[in-house]
Order: structure tokens, then C-alpha cells, then sequence
């Protein structure tokens, strides 16, 4: 019984990993129609930031590297996309392929290719007892902040000026446009939105796994991606339910998978989304046509 | 002569002054050192792979990051056909008896690999030639990861990340200068047959191609099959040239490379997947170097490991940004097909301001009044 | 006073010329339609007057200055309001929402609460309605959604693309009794309306737009009495 609860705090805290990352990239594409395969790199940049700002105290470091991610997202948008704004979705896919390809160059090139290792939220690292549980403090961090978050995130769609105004673009870009609502101001949002939950995934998930390579965006991005076609294209909360039960199926196969398969794992959740785009080619959740925040 | 005769004799130019362009340049790096012919016997190689993508993504403007998968089917398989018994044996101990005997020499490898890929390419299309756009891209992303997947823990046949090493490394310019010769031969077959023609038209106007409906994925599987195949053998041939194969080989370098060359080039046309494959090449080859340190030419450089992918992938970046025809905007050499296959005309502005993200759907469009798609469609050009 | 001031205007797609050197101004106060066959460029022409589509050549003027590269946002804050042929209700958002996004065209400082009362006071209907989907709506409860938020942001011009399309003959009694409300109090309007009879009963200035080509309609009138004279202007039908 209580394998099962252990397991189910495990996915709850991965999923809310990737809710997070899934939130970021979906937040764009719902507003941009813009799939951003460079949503790893911002995460992997979030986590040097962690590096480079290590001697400062932690909080510091962590603000610091937000407000790195941010600016490179807003720096992204403004060189990189901003000139590609009404191609095509696989032109958008491919630049930002081209993109994420190029700041992982760039990095390597500065950092080197060796992972290195990044003590972040050591003080986190002990468990508590709950109800009969042994549970991480960082799995209740990473649950409760992005908790937070997404409440946070809610209200500002909801409640505010500029988030309704995003809502609406959400929908119809060239309508809210007409409306007054302004372009600029709404895509650097969500790419600030975007760079904002990108860091602070990279801070749990640097949190986690205590290492940084070049190319650590990469599953992150891909996880993203399947969290998103898995719970719909096109509507914001269908991407965090999609990360959910993505982080559920992760930790069931992990637990439950016979030896012999275990290694496909991946292999089996990549191909079910292949599978899953030919039966429902906008995800389990999504509807074709009008895209929802 | 009938006209028609002419015009293909005329159509068909553009893969003569492609061969004429390869075997030119073939000519010359003969002439040089041992480096450049390995380096040239690569970009012969990454042509074969090149011409085969463009075969699909070429004629049907789907972008996909799936031709790879291809490739790496076609590089294990021939890697397995290939090998001597007595390594196999040391290497892949519990390989199935017969897979472990076969021995075979490289064109018949090569043939056989291509018919592989078409069997990977058929099942793949049955199931995903009813998605569009981004869909078809995601889709083709999802089976690249889980083919890498699969071979990095099949470790009875691919010998998982470790990768097969001892295969025969005898790739001379002379050898595959006919594989190369044949993909575009092939390439430009396909592109002047009914189906290629077709798929063109589609390519240019979406809505008319979903109204052609099954049709046009018809003639998608057809392309796709003949580019599984002959990316089969471009991988096949790229096994032979590497000596040793690991799963990273046949993965997401490999998928920026031939992107990169398909897209510098210009994706429309045969001529811009070859002139692409040259272009880069070089390129490619002056960044290893610079990347490795050393001496170029006169100069001395330090070693700058990552500065390789680093200039290629601001290479493709400006190329989608500024100039997404790429080189040749979709004409050919030699031969400039009409205006409405060979490429949009420069300069025209057609459709929404172009500001715009990708929008689904648009409350002020005029789609009603003049049954033409206004949102930008398809496919960088 | 002239607001609205269009010259040469082409707008193409692709291949397709849908608007062909179309110029008309359009004064203060003033009602202005236009009518003409479908795929005349009607919509092409208002879409180019918000700045949604990209002209070929020729130029928009809003109160003597040149705002032909304006974008639509830039338009909209300037007072020219735009409801499309689609309405543009964003479905997603509440009704009162919809009302209370058009505010952003405000000057900062205006209270967008007072625009969305002063709006609703043209449609009551919708006054009790306001935390409702706006998906719920019928075809009229739209268009008065989208008329009222095009209300909401003050705008000197108001610009419709078939504001008639699909509504019922008593919903459109309402409509146009609305729309010369709103003449009357001193709001310029510009139209696009296949609806020829409601046209000519509101405008004060008539066009006919056909194949791309506008052409004054000096008798109005005429177009509803006189076969020959309506087939001239409009085509067949």
C-alpha cells in the first residue's frame, strides 16, 4: 500500500515538473501557434545560471537566473522569431530546432561538453515523515511551488487586463489585434511567462539531478512536447493534465515494467504518441479548430 | 520530335548539370590529398542522403525530421550484411544464425537496405500520412527518438550505444560517385512523373490538395517510399564511410546536416539539394578543422570544440530567417519551371500582414469571398 | 471634416486581384456604404482599411494622416473600430469580458467600465448577461456583441463588414434601428452590405463595388426601383 502512495507522491512531484515545462511551451504555442524546440535551452540555461551565480546566496542566484532565462526568451523572440511570425508551423518547428541547436553550440563551446555538477537546494535533500510516508522535501517544494504557480497563472489569465487580452489572442490573434490589443506587449509576455516557468523547472530539475550538460534541454523539451499532444494542442490546462498523467505512466511503466522492457520505456511513450496523433491529431483533450487558454 | 519529348529531354536538365556538377567536383578532389578525398567521399555520401529527403520533403513541402530514421536503418542493416562472419561473431554474439552467416558485398547490402526502409516507410506512412503540418512534424520527431531508442538497447543486433564497429571502411570517391548519380537520376525521375507533379501542385496550395484528399496521400506514400529508399542506401554508404557506427551517428546531427544542406540549398529544388550538400560540406569540413585546432592554412587555431554545430545551426537559422528558399529559391539549373511549381515570386505579398504567428483561425478573413487560403501556408520558400 | 481618406487601393493574393485602385472618403458624421456582389473586394477593402491584410499599392488616410503602414492595434487605438463578417467574439471569453477587452484602445486613464455602460445602453440584452459565455450566443446576440464592444473603445469610425449576414428580418429591424441610433448621435459609420434595401434606407453616401472596382451610386434610390440601373451598379441580382 504504501509503495503505491510512495509512487503516487513520485509522480505527482515529477508531474509537476512537468507541468511546468509543458505550461511554458504551451503557453506559446496557444498564443503563437509556435512550437519552441528552444524551450529545452532555456531550461538549460537556467540551470548554468545556477552555476554561474553559485557563490551568491541562494535566493539571489535564483532570481538572478530567472531574470537570464526571461531576457534570453525575450531575446529569442525579438532575433529569432519575430521575423518568422506567420510561416508556416513547421518553419516555426524547424527555426526553432535551428535555434536550440545554435545556444547549445554556443554553450558548448563556453562550458565545455563535460557535465558538470550544481549543488542547488542541498538543504532539501531529507525527507519527512507524512502520514506514514517517507517524503523528499524537495518533492513537497516542487509540488507546492508549482501549485503556486499554476494558481498564479490562473488568476492572471483570468483577473487581469493583460491576461485576458492574452486569452484573447489565444483565439484569435488578428481579432484582438483589430480590438486594440497589442502585439508586441502580448508575445513578449509569453515568452516572459514562458522564460519565468522554464527557470524554475531548471531549478527543481537541477535540484534533482544535480548535473549540467549542454544538451540536458533536450529530454525536458521532448517531455514537454508529449505532455502537450497527449493532454491537447491548444488549451493551456490540457497541457498540465497531460504532464500529470505523462509523469503518472512514467512512474506506473517504471514500477510495474517487466526487466526485459524496461529499457524501451521511452521507446513505448514516443511511440504511443505517434499513435495517439493518428487517432486524435489534436491530442487526447485538444479540439481542431478554436484554441483555448 | 514530338514537343512533349522536348520539353522532358529539357525538364530533365537539371540533373545532368547536377551530375555534370558532382562529377566535377568528384574530378577535383581526386586530385588532392587523402583528407579531401575522404572529405569528398562524405559529402558524396550526405548527398545521397540529401537527394533522398528531398525526394519527400521536397515535392510534398512536409518538413519532417523522420528521413534519418532511414538512414539509420539503411547504415545498421548494411553494417550487418556487410561485416566479416568471423567479427560478427566475436561482436553480436546472439544474433540469429542466418543474420550472422550473411555476407555481403556492398551494393547488394545496399539494395537490400533500401528495401528495408521502404518497409519502415510504409508502416510509417500508413500511420501517419493523415496528419498535417506540425502534426506530421511532431510525429516524425516522436519515431526519430524511438528508432534512437530502440537501436541504443538492442544490444543482440546493434550492440545498443556502443555501437558496431568493423565495418569494411573501403569507400572510395569512384564508388560512390554512382550511388549519387543514381538518386538524382532517381529523384528527377520522380519529380517529372505524374505523382511528383502532382505533389508539386499540392504542395503550393494546400486547400486544393485537401480537397484532393486521398489522392494526394497517395502519391505522399510514393514519394516517401522512393526517399525511404534511397536514403536506405545513403545511410548505408554513410556506415561504409564511417568504419564504425553508434546510435548518435544516425540522430540529431545527422537530421541538422541534411536539413541544413536540404534548406541552404533551397528545399524546392534537385538543384538545391546538391548545390546544398556542396556548400555545406565545405563548410562543415573548414569548421571541423577550425574546431579541431591546428593548422588552417597559414593560420594556427586552438581547438574550439562545439563551434562546429554552433556556426552551422546560426547557418540554418539565418538561411530560415532571411533567405528561406535558400540558395537556388527553388529553380533548378538549367531549367526554370513554371513560376507556380518552381517557387513563390519574390516580392509579391500575398495574404495577412506578415506579423502574424500562425493563427488557426481568423475572424476577418476574406476566405469566403475568394475561396483562396489567407493565412500563409506551407512551407519555407 | 474628412476622417477617412482612401486612395488607389490594391490589394491581391497571390495571383487574385481583389481590390483594384479602389479610392472613397468618407466625412465626419457621415454614413457610408458600400454594396456589391459577392467576391466584389468589399472585405478585402475594409480588412486593408484595419491594416489586417497587406496592400499592394495605394494608401489609407484617418484624419489627414498616412496610416498605410499602421498596424491594426495602432488603427484600432486611434479610433477606427472594426467588426468583421465573422463578428470576431472571441468565444472563450465571458461576454463582459469581450466588452471590457475592446478598452485597451482607451487612452490610459479612461474608465472602461463607464464605455462598457455606455455601449450596453445601446444593447440592453446583454446587460444581465455579462459573466455568460459569449459561445452561448444566437447570430444577432453576436453582432450586437460585437457591435456594442467596437462601441466600448470610442472610436470616431465605425467599420462593418456585412453587419446583415445572417440575421432574421426582426433582428435586423433592431440592428439598423440600433445603427441610426448611433448616426444620430454623431458616430460615422462606414458599412459593407449585401443587404441592399437596409443599405440605402441608412447611408447617406452609396458605392457599388464590383470585381474590384468602385463606382459612385449617385441615385440610390434607383438601385431599389430600377432593374437596369441596379444591374448596372451591382451585376446580376
Amino acid at each position: 500500500m504504501s509503495a503505491v502512495a510512495q509512487n503516487l507522491v513520485n509522480a505527482l512531484s515529477l508531474g509537476s515538473l512537468y507541468a511546468l515545462i509543458a505550461l511554458g511551451i504551451a503557453l506559446l504555442f496557444s498564443i503563437m501557434g509556435l512550437i519552441n524546440f528552444a524551450h529545452g535551452e532555456l531550461i538549460m540555461i537556467g540551470g548554468y545560471a545556477l552555476l554561474w551565480f553559485a557563490a551568491l546566496p541562494f535566493a539571489l542566484a535564483a532570481v538572478l537566473a530567472v531574470a537570464v532565462v526571461i531576457g534570453c526568451g525575450l531575446a529569442m523572440e525579438r532575433l529569432a522569431f519575430r521575423s518568422v511570425r506567420g510561416a508556416s508551423g513547421e518553419t516555426l518547428l524547424m527555426t526553432s530546432f535551428a535555434l536550440s541547436l545554435f545556444i547549445q553550440g554556443g554553450v558548448l563551446l563556453f562550458e565545455g561538453a563535460n557535465p558538470k555538477s550544481a549543488d542547488v537546494l542541498g538543504s532539501l535533500g531529507a525527507s519527512v515523515e507524512v502520514a506514514g510516508l517517507s517524503i523528499g522535501k524537495l518533492d513537497i517544494t516542487i509540488i507546492g511551488v508549482t501549485a503556486v504557480l499554476l494558481l498564479g497563472l490562473a488568476w492572471f489569465l483570468r483577473r487581469t487586463s493583460l491576461g485576458v487580452q492574452m486569452r484573447a489572442a489565444a483565439e484569435d490573434f488578428r481579432m484582438a489585434r483589430a480590438l486594440g490589443v497589442r502585439a508586441n506587449l502580448v508575445v513578449a509576455t509569453a515568452f516572459g511567462v514562458s522564460g519565468a516557468f522554464a527557470a524554475i523547472a531548471a531549478i527543481f530539475l537541477v535540484a534533482s539531478t544535480g548535473t549540467l550538460t549542454p544538451s540536458m534541454g533536450l529530454s525536458p523539451v521532448l517531455v514537454g512536447f508529449v505532455a502537450i499532444m497527449l493532454g491537447g494542442l491548444g488549451r493551456l490546462w490540457a497541457a498540465a493534465l497531460g504532464a500529470y498523467v505523462l509523469a503518472l505512466l512514467s512512474v506506473m511503466l517504471q514500477a510495474y515494467l517487466p526487466d526485459g522492457v524496461a529499457p524501451y520505456r521511452d521507446a513505448l511513450v514516443y511511440l504511443g504518441i505517434v499513435v495517439i496523433l493518428v487517432f486524435r491529431p489534436h491530442g487526447i483533450a485538444g479540439r481542431p479548430g478554436a484554441v483555448r487558454v | 520530335m514530338t514537343s512533349s519529348r522536348t520539353s522532358v529531354l529539357a525538364r530533365s536538365a537539371p540533373a545532368v548539370i547536377c551530375t555534370l556538377l558532382v562529377l566535377a567536383v568528384s574530378g577535383l578532389a581526386l586530385l588532392g590529398a587523402e583528407t579531401t578525398q575522404r572529405t569528398a567521399t562524405q559529402m558524396l555520401v550526405m548527398g545521397v542522403i540529401t537527394v533522398g529527403t528531398y525526394i519527400f520533403v521536397g515535392n510534398s513541402g512536409v518538413l519532417s525530421f523522420g528521413h534519418v530514421v532511414f538512414v539509420a536503418v539503411g547504415a545498421y542493416a548494411t553494417a550487418l550484411m556487410t561485416i566479416p562472419h568471423s567479427l560478427k561473431q566475436a561482436l553480436l554474439p546472439a544474433l540469429p544464425g542466418w543474420l550472422m552467416e550473411l555476407e555481403l558485398g556492398l551494393p547488394e547490402a545496399l539494395l537490400i537496405s533500401g528495401l528495408l526502409s521502404v518497409l519502415v516507410a510504409v508502416v510509417f506512412s500508413l500511420l501517419t500520412l493523415r496528419l498535417e503540418g506540425m502534426a506530421a512534424g511532431i510525429a516524425s520527431l516522436a519515431l526519430l527518438i524511438s528508432v534512437n531508442v530502440v537501436i541504443n538497447n538492442w544490444d543482440a543486433v546493434t550492440h545498443g550505444s556502443q555501437g558496431i564497429v568493423g565495418i569494411p571502411a573501403d569507400l572510395t570517391i569512384g564508388a560512390t560517385v554512382p550511388w549519387l548519380i543514381g538518386a538524382i537520376a532517381v529523384a528527377m525521375a520522380y519529380q517529372l512523373s505524374r505523382s511528383g507533379f502532382r505533389l508539386r501542385a499540392s504542395r503550393e496550395d494546400s486547400v486544393a490538395a485537401a480537397a484532393l484528399g486521398i489522392r494526394i496521400r497517395r502519391d505522399r506514400s510514393i514519394a516517401l517510399v522512393i526517399s525511404a529508399f534511397v536514403c536506405g542506401v545513403g545511410g548505408g554508404l554513410y556506415a561504409h564511410f564511417l568504419g564504425a557506427l553508434t546510435p548518435g551517428d544516425v540522430y540529431l546531427q545527422l537530421t541538422l546536416l541534411t536539413l541544413l544542406m536540404l534548406i541552404v540549398g533551397g528545399i524546392r529544388s534537385l538543384s538545391g539539394a546538391v548545390i546544398g550538400t556542396i556548400f555545406i560540406s565545405v563548410l562543415a569540413e573548414l569548421l571541423r578543422r577550425i574546431e579541431a585546432g591546428g593548422a588552417v592554412g597559414p593560420i594556427e587555431l586552438p581547438p574550439h570544440p562545439g563551434i562546429q554545430q554552433l556556426i552551422l545551426a546560426l547557418t540554418l537559422l539565418l538561411t530560415l530567417l532571411l533567405r528561406p528558399g535558400g540558395i537556388t529559391s527553388g529553380r533548378e539549373l538549367g531549367f526554370s519551371p513554371p513560376g507556380w511549381i518552381g517557387g513563390r515570386r519574390k516580392g509579391s505579398h500575398t495574404g495577412p500582414t506578415a506579423d502574424e504567428p500562425a493563427t488557426r483561425s481568423s475572424a476577418a478573413s476574406p476566405r469566403a469571398e475568394h475561396g483562396v487560403p489567407t493565412a500563409k501556408q506551407g512551407h519555407p520558400s | 471634416m474628412t476622417l477617412l481618406e482612401v486612395s488607389g487601393l490594391h490589394v491581391s493574393y497571390g495571383p487574385i486581384d481583389a481590390v483594384k485602385g479602389v479610392s472613397l472618403s468618407v466625412e465626419r458624421g457621415d454614413v457610408v456604404a458600400i454594396v456589391g456582389p459577392n467576391g466584389a473586394g468589399k472585405s478585402s477593402t475594409m480588412l486593408a482599411i484595419q491594416g489586417l491584410v497587406r496592400t499592394r499599392s495605394g494608401s489609407v488616410r484617418w484624419r489627414g494622416t498616412d496610416i498605410t503602414g499602421w498596424t491594426p492595434e495602432r488603427r484600432a487605438r486611434a479610433g477606427i473600430s472594426f467588426v468583421p463578417e465573422s463578428r470576431g467574439v472571441f468565444r472563450t471569453l465571458s461576454i463582459g469580458e469581450n466588452l471590457r477587452l475592446a478598452g485597451c484602445a482607451l487612452a490610459t486613464g479612461a474608465d472602461v467600465s463607464e464605455r462598457v455602460q455606455l455601449a450596453l445602453r445601446h444593447f440592453p440584452a446583454l446587460a444581465d448577461r455579462l459573466s455568460e459565455r459569449a459561445a452561448v450566443l444566437s447570430g444577432g446576440e453576436c453582432q450586437q456583441l460585437a457591435i456594442g464592444r467596437a462601441l466600448v473603445a470610442a472610436p470616431e469610425l465605425l467599420v462593418l463588414d456585412e453587419p446583415s449576414l445572417g440575421l432574421a428580418p426582426v433582428v435586423l429591424d433592431e440592428l439598423f434601428a440600433a445603427l441610426a441610433a448611433l448616426r444620430d448621435e454623431g458616430l460615422t459609420i462606414l458599412l459593407v452590405e449585401q443587404n441592399v434595401a437596409r443599405a440605402v434606407k441608412l447611408a447617406d453616401h452609396l458605392f457599388s463595388l464590383r470585381g474590384g472596382v468602385i463606382e459612385r451610386v449617385d441615385e440610390p434610390d434607383e438601385l431599389l426601383r430600377n432593374p437596369s440601373y441596379r444591374a448596372k451598379h451591382l451585376g446580376m441580382g
